[in-house]
């Protein structure tokens, strides 16, 4: 069971990662750390892909050699490329949902000047009366 | 021929015009709208050519920039996402018109260039989660109507910036669990291509990655399809957001997500192992009693007439799910049709809330006082919705539940039939609460019952621009006509949409 | 042109003239004299479309024609057979008399949102013409549904606290009856894979797939599907529904909502299931026992009203459910009485009514214990009301005395003996309680009125707009001696000896 779990360990570390992050989102009340929460989740998936593509020994996908002169690319000693292309993607994605919370956020405090969650709600079930 | 381009030109086209808005609307401001209507024509014309092409000659399969699959992206376009994408870009196309009184009155002046630009990539995103056969690049297009509905949502009332966070944090862990399913199928088949996959899957049906895979693919789409227990986020977000947006993500979004629901289900997993191994159907059968119940008693609980429909989204997301999940041919049809009507009939809807929102700068139900003498026509489209939604024939919405209901009772699924019925009881209490707020306006308090009735003060006519009207009139009809001629579209275009070998 | 007014396109005429009428009601709005006007001109014109396919349907059986494909073997198809136009003659006759009784009563009421009165009653017109001449159960559904909603406003139309639970309640039992017919409608489907009437009954193959439970079970689902019937007990939405204007509670009661209830049930009876299918499954005995106690127990409730709408109500309960044991009992003679009894029926129950409302505009009486003396002050209308109750009574020589005649016969004839003392008994309990009302007003003064001010009386004949109100119930309450003396008025007994004669294979 042990070797088990350590011959795959990189995937059970990002299952701990990805409940870190549920965790923050889940039963935080503050907006920010909920935000927080929401990237761990988030990378940890992207770390999860990284890792599919990943083989012992292996280099990152770049042909070396110079003009005219290429070497013949050694499936063995490139790690498989598509996940990283996808995962450049997914960062994308990330960085746009974190800019956008973000502005969200910047915007929610400018309006109740707080983050916490149930202050804000209670303000906005105030202003309802 | 330029009509072999048309499934990558509907959604370039948009996203390419998208771009245009912000520089032309600091330039001038009454460029935007023409903009968007022009794309959003365009990508009508070019999905009804499309579904021509479909009838006629079958599937198309284009593939971006001639790589060649499963390396390069396809584009696939058969009966069924034909149908969507008609009904995406045409009720957008309406809604375009729709928008321009009540965003003028709605938003800031210099917020008008940046709604359009989010409004056109919204649209954008989804005609390419419609069109695309790629389960990779279904998640980029995902994530594009989720961007921009999370900004579109933020633009809204007060109280839209919290709604659009829940729906922000909501939104990014369905899309990080759609993503975390493609990644398991990465994992075992090495390829992302909707055919490519649904070709080698079935020699690792038995693998347990693959049932985890399509566990997280389920989960991630049901969360943006907020099925219910996953809704929590739409209600709020869809509330607050401006009326234009609702009147687009409430019949839009959702139905979408019903259709990956379906993609995903039928297409990349066969049925064999969607109904037959795992017999998730059984689940989401129960899933979907509970979402139409749920959303109607929640319905029954507002007084907000937007929260209102947004809980009767719910209860309708309901209906397609519990129809996929009675998983016999009928009841797929149903549920597919369903998609088609319930789109138009919450289109209706969701444009009547804003054309009251225009008028009485307000959205409960209270706001509908009177509206039979006040806003006629606004009534009678809010009338033909309310009728559609109740499911009297002979608009679309009979035909959908009379399918639903069909399939319930070939399968003896009793518990669906009953909810179904009784989700349309309560849809009758629901509206009829509404039409006599606009009905009656000499209701006397007890007191006051032996007065005589007709001495009180009339509300003048006071109705709301054409602009807004038409594309409602539009819808209103198509809501008949697509009830009246539901056969042509069920011989023509649903009996091939529905998975073989059920 | 002419080929537009040809015989098969008829039936879609039929249809088209309450919906163009209700529709330029709605635009003429403003100007109440055109609105009217409309309203009439589509009431004779449907009555005139009706009544020319008369001679048609004897001499050729019936006239069907489809419009498009609804569903795979059902078609949105109208099939005008001798029954259905017994019922649509009835509803389109009575529709010009209760418009002029209408101008008549809203007018002096100066009522509120006529407009919208109207149009509502010219829909439900289309939804009780769609529901007499529809082909198969779908098509029927839809113009039922029609009926339904478009009553809604009409019944919570004064807009009080009573009216509008009124309305409610009205909405809540219709609707919820919907739901079972739409139920039994897929059911059928099911079985059978279409819904079309038929002679001899559709779902008798139905038997060889699936048990006798299962088709008596859907033969319940279309019962209370047929709610409209006011069959016992879910009857208690149709007396709630008097809170509503006088002229259309005679359009519940008379022209189109609980005739629509009836007629749907006889069209189950016979064109869904048939007669041998019906006594094989013992259904028709069943019908027979609600009936029956419908019958009964609706008439003692009767005698206990005091309000006259709702005596009246109870009444109708009584002979709706009249009808339904002629047709339970399965045998030729009954199922005449019953057809004929629709139009009688309707005759004498809208003099009855139309009589209450002209007594509430005019004399401004609405309780049978304050009429005392009102024959005096409008002779006419009493009369009618007099000559109409007895007609419920089943005297001759009134039109009710033939159906009874036909229904006894019928009981004979199939050997139901009890079913004949159940009719002889509500004869007299119908003479129990609408006696009272007749003596009252002509016999005895009237009370003294309280604080010694005196009583304003108007006469029937004191303002030109009451003789709107007054005629039409004069022409009602004469049609019904004259429907008894020639019952083949407008083909009537013709047509259900024609029906008959379909059904049972020669009288």
């Amino acid at each position: 069971m042990l070797e088990y779990i350590i011959s795959k360990y990189n995937y059970w570390m990002y299952i701990v990662i990805i409940l870190i992050g549920v965790y923050g989102m889940m039963a935080k009340s503050n907006l920010m750390k909920k935000l927080i929460g929401m990237g761990i989740f988030q990378w940890a998936i992207i770390f999860y892909f990284m890792s599919i593509g990943a083989k012992k020994g292996a280099t990152i996908h770049i042909v070396t050699g110079h003009h005219g002169a290429y070497e013949a690319v050694r499936a063995i000693e490139v790690i498989n490329p598509l996940p990283s292309v996808l995962m450049l993607t997914a960062i994308v994605v990330g960085v746009a949902t974190t800019g956008i919370s973000l502005s969200v956020l910047i915007s929610i405090y400018r309006r109740y000047g707080t983050f916490e969650e149930d202050e804000i709600i209670k303000l906005l079930s105030e202003k309802g009366k | 021929m330029i009509s072999e381009q048309f499934p990558a030109l509907i959604v370039v086209t948009p996203l390419i015009l998208s771009f245009f808005i912000p520089i032309l609307g600091w330039w001038r401001r009454s460029l935007c709208l023409p903009i968007v209507l022009i794309a959003l024509s365009v990508c009508t014309v070019f999905a009804i050519g499309l579904l021509q092409t479909v009838m006629t000659q079958g599937k198309i399969h284009y593939w971006l920039g001639k790589w060649q699959p499963p390396w390069g992206i396809e584009y696939v376009v058969d009966h069924l996402n034909a149908l969507v994408l008609f009904f995406v870009s045409f009720i957008s196309l309406m809604i375009a018109i729709y928008s321009k009184k009540s965003i003028e009155q709605e938003l800031p002046e210099h917020k008008i260039p940046q709604f359009y630009t989010l409004f056109l990539l919204n649209i954008t995103g989804l005609l390419g989660i419609t069109v695309t056969g790629d389960a990779f690049n279904l998640y980029v297009l995902v994530e594009i109507a989720s961007f921009t509905a999370y900004g579109l949502v933020a633009i809204g009332e007060d109280g839209a910036f919290v709604a659009s966070f829940r729906y922000i944090v909501m939104g990014t862990i369905g899309a990080c669990f759609y993503l975390l399913g493609v990644g398991h199928l990465y994992i075992v088949t090495g390829s992302l291509n909707m055919a490519d996959l649904s070709n080698i899957l079935p020699n690792l049906y038995h693998s347990k990655v693959i049932i985890v895979a399509f566990a997280f693919l389920i989960i991630g789409i049901a969360l943006k399809m907020a099925l219910f227990p996953l809704h929590a986020w739409l209600p709020d977000a869809y509330t607050y957001a401006p009326s234009t947006v609702s009147a687009f993500m409430g019949p839009l979004m959702t139905k979408v997500g019903a259709y990956v629901l379906i993609r995903i289900m039928f297409t990349v997993f066969k049925p064999e192992f969607s109904i037959g191994m795992l017999q998730v159907t059984d689940i989401m059968v129960w899933l979907g009693v509970a979402a139409m119940l749920f959303g109607g008693i929640m319905a029954l609980s507002q007084t907000d007439f937007k929260r209102m429909l947004c809980y009767i989204i719910v209860a309708e997301m309901g209906f397609i799910v519990g129809g996929i999940g009675i998983a016999n041919a009928t009841a797929i049809k149903g549920a597919i049709f369903h998609i088609l009507s319930d789109a138009f009939m919450m289109a209706c809807l969701f444009l009547v809330a804003g054309t009251i929102m225009y008028k009485t700068k307000g959205h409960s139900i209270s706001d509908f006082k009177g509206i039979f003498r006040k806003m006629p026509f606004t009534a009678i489209i809010f009338t033909v919705g309310a009728l559609a939604i109740i499911g009297v024939p002979p608009t679309c919405g009979f035909f959908s539940k009379w399918y639903l209901l069909l399939g319930g009772i070939e399968a003896k699924h009793w518990g669906f039939v009953i909810a179904l019925l009784l989700c349309t009881l309560i849809n009758v209490a629901l509206f009829f609460r509404v039409i006599d707020k606009g009905l009656y306006l000499h209701v006397h308090a007890l007191e006051h019952a032996s007065e005589p009735a007709g001495h009180h003060p009339e509300p003048h006519y006071d109705e709301a621009p054409l602009s807004m009207l038409i594309p409602g009139f539009i819808i209103a009809i198509a809501i008949f006509l697509i009830g009246i001629f539901n056969q042509a579209i069920f011989k023509n275009i649903i009996e091939f949409a529905i998975p073989l070998r059920l | 042109m002419t080929e537009l007014f040809a015989i098969e396109y008829r039936p879609w005429l039929a249809i088209l003239c309450p919906t163009i009428a209700s529709l330029l009601i709605i635009l003429s709005g403003r100007r109440p004299n055109l609105r009217e006007s409309w309203t009439m001109i589509g009431s004779v014109l449907l009555f005139l479309t009706v009544i020319s396919m008369t001679p048609f349907v004897l001499k050729e059986g019936h006239i069907r024609c489809s419009l498009f494909n609804l569903l795979p073997g059902v078609d949105f198809a109208l099939d005008v057979d001798a029954f259905g136009l017994i019922f649509a003659t009835t509803s389109s006759c009575l529709w010009i008399l209760v418009s002029l009784f209408s101008i008549g009563y809203m007018r002096s009421l100066e009522e509120h949102a006529q407009t919208r009165y109207y149009f509502c009653f010219a829909l439900a017109l289309l939804g009780a013409i769609g529901v007499a001449l529809s082909a198969n159960l779908v098509t029927m559904f839809v113009f039922y549904e029609i009926l339904t909603i478009s009553t809604y406003p009409l019944v919570a139309h004064e807009e009080t606290p009573e009216a509008i639970y009124a309305g409610h309640k009205y909405l809540a039992y219709l609707l919820t009856g919907g739901l079972f017919f739409l139920f039994g409608i897929l059911m059928t489907y099911l079985l059978v894979g279409t819904t079309d009437f038929s002679h001899h009954g559709i779902l008798k193959p139905a038997l060889g797939s699936t048990s006798k439970l299962v088709l008596q079970i859907v033969f319940f689902c279309f019962m209370v599907g047929f709610m409209k019937a006011a069959w016992m007990p879910v009857h208690s939405w149709l007396p709630t529904a008097m809170a509503a204007p006088t002229p259309v509670s005679a359009l519940l009661h008379a022209v189109a909502v609980v005739k629509a209830g009836v007629f749907g049930i006889i069209k189950i009876v016979f064109y869904l299931y048939g007669i041998d299918l019906m006594r094989e499954l013992g259904l028709g005995v069943a019908l027979g026992c609600v009936a029956a106690f419908t019958v009964i127990v609706a008439n003692l409730y009767a005698i206990g009203q005091d309000n006259l709408k709702r005596r009246l109500a109870y009444s109708t309960i009584n002979q709706l459910s009249f009808i339904l044991l002629g047709a339970a009992l399965l045998s030729p003679m009954g199922t005449i009485g019953a057809m004929i009894h629709i139009p009688f029926h309707g005759f004498m129950k809208i003099t009855l009514f139309l009589c209450a409302g002209a007594i509430a505009v005019i004399a401004g009486k609405k309780n049978v214990s304050e009429l005392a003396g009102v024959g005096r002050i409008m002779p006419v209308t009493m009369m009618a009301f007099t000559v109409t109750a007895a007609g419920m009574c089943s005297i001759p020589p009134l039109a009710g005395f033939i159906s009874k005649w036909y229904f006894c016969l019928g009981s004979i004839q199939s050997g139901a003996m009890v079913f004949l003392f159940v009719a002889l008994a509500a004869s007299v309990l119908d003479f129990v309680y609408f006696f009272p009302i007749v003596r009252n007003a002509f016999f005895e003064r009237p009370a003294e009125t309280r604080g010694g001010g005196t009583e304003i009386r108007r006469k029937e004949t004191g303002r030109p707009i009451y003789l709107f109100m007054v005629i039409p119930l004069a022409i009602t309450g004469i049609f019904s001696i004259i429907l008894c003396l020639f019952p083949n008025m407008f083909h009537i007994f013709d047509l259900a000896q024609m029906a008959v004669r379909n059904l049972f294979g020669g009288v």
